[in-house]
């Protein structure tokens, strides 16, 4: 799937990890993926569940949450990361716009991606909540990114700036 | 009122664009139905039973004479000439074209009107005191705070997509004329012991499935702090708020759930630490800006001179009649504030056909500095009327079906539309208010009861606020036939609560009758001038249960 990073069209050079496969062999999955210097977004009980070991290693590691996580922990883990992906699970659930917004303004200054269900009707609000990064279907994405940000120009909220 | 800057009318009219983008991709069927149903919804189209119906926000109940021509004007020419007001404040069209709704919308934008947010899981329009600014004994006008509630919530990115609805009411005054303890948020303006300005919030009202009575959440909140502290409440239910369920997706469900203390905790939390101190913040100055948007209009020191309408009282007894009942007291003398009944006999509660929007849109200009208000039980107001014109103001509503003398009375009802209009309705409306408008009809009866309010809802979703009415009204479906449950001693004002539901629904034959009992207990128990609510607080609902159940009289 695309990725837009900053309005452009990057490669995703991370590998997105699923608890199942994580839960098989977590710690002999660590040692290889640390040894080969693999870039991994984690769910974040994942990551918790081996906090200790990958805790030096921020650059290539990232952090998957959805809503039903708990935000508290995952404030205490921004230093931690390079990237924090979250999930729209479906298009009714905006969560995911407060979360962009509590890590961001605490600080948070890695890629902060919308994955799950982000579409074009939706990436003004994603974007002026706090995300930079979107994985989106669409193959014209750059394009689409930049009418979506255009589309309003009036902004009315001091602290969500487009 | 507040006229839009260069800012406002872009954003209009550029919504109107992204709209247009929206429907045509949906009609080219680029856009899921599911995706432009959330979309719509937040542009108040709804689909219903027979048409689409359309929106329109009135913030804070406030219109123009020209906004009004030109729902007049839309009426004519993209629904069937009239159209519905609603216990927002707002207006909808019954009628429109889904393909036409772009049209309709790039109209409304050239008098700075629009349909944001009048639907869908986001911040709906805030809704006030019909009479703010102009009723004696208020503390301040609500209006400027309104004014601000609508910028920062309008096109909120953050908060577009609630777990559900979200309704912020506010009022300036000690008497609640917006129902705000039945609110999301409930915004009350007061002093404290310093004399300064403040807001008591009271957060987790609402009627709905499950009425609850909002709980104070902040006793003092100064005025400056308004913007960060809803944003800080936002933002604990848009995280908290359950989406498993929509029935329980409502903020007063996680109040209840977590308790009043917690929520307070939670929000306090985040307001302290990451919203007081932001960009959010509002500058004294910036209040005294938006203070201005609303100052007073310059009122004529003659008028309390030209005040006596004793002859033409003695002229015209109907007159007189409307004046005490249609008019409540100004704050300047010689004024009167005018409520236009929107509540006819046997026409549909909260109607206006275009004519009469028209003939309303001159009388404001005429008579009333070119201002009218919606209010939340269904009627419009003419806040500044000189007495001394009021007798030319009055024949021209009469002649216009607009001065029925009912305001505060039984047949001043509160009445969603019904099955006939809306989708979720279970249970026909209209057909009910007639009856109950047949049966009575003497405005003498009427009067002798006093207030009373009587509001119907025709589902359990409550539109027409029957929990927080002295007579309240349910209509539910039993098998393809309509029933109605009644439910007395409730209230939308100061002394909020909920009316209790006095036994098995009752066939929709006997409707009236079932009112009739009501009153005829009322009647009985009551002493001298005393007030239905105050009847009912006194002797509780047994003695109606008795009466209206009985098997035979």
């Amino acid at each position: 799937m695309p990725l837009l990073i900053n309005g452009k069209v990057a490669e995703d050079k991370w590998i997105a990890l699923d608890e199942e496969t994580f839960a098989s062999d977590p710690d002999g999955l660590i040692a290889s993926l640390v040894t080969n210097n693999s870039a991994v977004i984690y769910p974040l009980a994942s990551y918790l569940a081996r906090r200790e070991t990958l805790k030096g290693h921020s650059q290539n590691v990232a952090l998957k949450v959805t809503g039903d996580d708990n935000l508290n922990e995952l404030t205490e883990l921004l230093d931690e990361v390079a990237l924090i992906a979250i999930e729209f699970p479906v298009l009714r659930d905006g969560r995911g716009f407060s979360i962009a917004r509590n890590i961001v303004r605490r600080g948070f200054k890695g890629e902060v991606r919308a994955i799950g269900d982000v579409g074009f009707d939706r990436l003004d609000n994603m974007h002026r909540s706090g995300f930079n990064a979107y994985q989106v279907e669409s193959e014209d994405c750059a394009q689409m990114f930049a009418k979506a940000i255009q589309e309003i120009s009036v902004n009315y909220q001091p602290t969500h700036h487009r | 009122m507040y006229v839009y800057n260069n800012d406002d009318q872009k954003l209009v009219e550029q919504r109107v664009e992204q709209y247009r983008d929206q429907t045509q991709r949906f009609l080219a069927g680029t856009l899921p139905e599911d995706e432009f149903l959330a979309l719509r919804l937040m542009n108040g189209l709804y689909v219903q039973r027979q048409a689409p119906m359309l929106r329109v926000a009135i913030p804070y109940g406030l219109m123009s004479s020209t906004q009004l021509r030109k729902l007049s004007d839309i009426s004519r020419k993209y629904d069937r000439n009239y159209a519905h007001f609603t216990t927002r404040t707002n207006i909808q069209f019954n009628w429109p074209k889904l393909e036409e709704v772009p049209d309709i919308l790039a109209e409304l934008a050239t008098v700075q009107m629009h349909a944001i947010q009048t639907s869908g899981n986001c911040i709906r329009n805030t809704t006030t005191d019909p009479y703010a600014g102009v009723h004696k004994g208020e503390i301040e006008d609500p209006r400027p705070f309104c004014e601000i509630i609508r910028q920062w919530s309008t096109l909120h990115p953050e908060f577009a997509y609630l777990p559900r609805k979200f309704k912020i009411a506010v009022t300036g005054s000690s008497e609640d004329r917006a129902a705000s303890q039945v609110h999301d948020i409930g915004l009350h303006l007061i002093k404290n012991e310093a004399g300064e300005t403040g807001f008591e919030v009271l957060v987790g009202g609402g009627l709905g499935r499950t009425p609850i009575i909002g709980q104070v959440i902040k006793s003092f909140l100064p005025v400056e702090h308004l913007r960060s502290y809803l944003d800080a409440i936002l933002r604990v239910y848009n995280l908290n708020g359950r989406r498993d369920n929509k029935y329980k997706a409502r903020i007063k469900i996680l109040v209840k759930a977590l308790g009043i203390e917690k929520m307070a905790e939670l929000v306090e939390q985040e307001w302290l630490e990451f919203c007081k101190e932001t960009d959010l913040h509002i500058s004294k100055e910036e209040i005294e800006t938006f203070k201005g948007y609303f100052s007073p209009i310059s009122y004529d020191p003659q008028a309390a001179k030209e005040a006596d309408l004793t002859a033409q009282f003695a002229a015209d007894e109907s007159f007189k009649v409307w004046y005490e009942r249609n008019t409540v007291e100004h704050k300047v003398d010689g004024y009167r504030i005018v409520v236009i009944s929107l509540k006819p006999h046997l026409l549909p509660p909260g109607d206006v056909t275009d004519g009469q929007m028209d003939l309303i849109a001159d009388l404001a200009d005429q008579f009333s500095h070119s201002e009218i208000r919606s209010t939340h039980d269904q009627n419009l107001v003419l806040s500044d009327v000189k007495m001394s014109e009021l007798k030319a103001l009055f024949d021209k509503l009469q002649a216009a079906n607009l001065a029925r003398a009912n305001i505060g009375t039984l047949t001043d009802m509160i009445c969603c539309p019904g099955y006939e209009f809306c989708a979720l309705a279970n249970a026909e409306t209209l057909p009910i208010a007639d009856q109950i408008n047949r049966k009575f009809d003497d405005l003498d009866y009427l009067y002798d009861l006093g207030e009373i309010q009587l509001n119907m809802s025709g589902c359990i979703n409550a539109c027409g606020h029957h929990h927080v009415a002295d007579i309240g009204i349910l209509g539910v479906d039993r098998k393809g036939e309509n029933y109605y449950q009644f439910t007395l001693g409730g209230s939308s004002k100061s002394d909020a609560s909920l009316g209790k539901t006095i036994g098995k629904a009752i066939a929709a034959s006997e409707v009236a009758d079932t009112v009739q009992k009501i009153l005829d207990v009322f009647i009985s128990h009551r002493h001298e001038e005393e007030l239905f609510r105050d009847v009912i607080k006194r002797i509780g609902l047994e003695p109606f249960k008795e009466y209206v159940y009985a098997t035979s009289h």
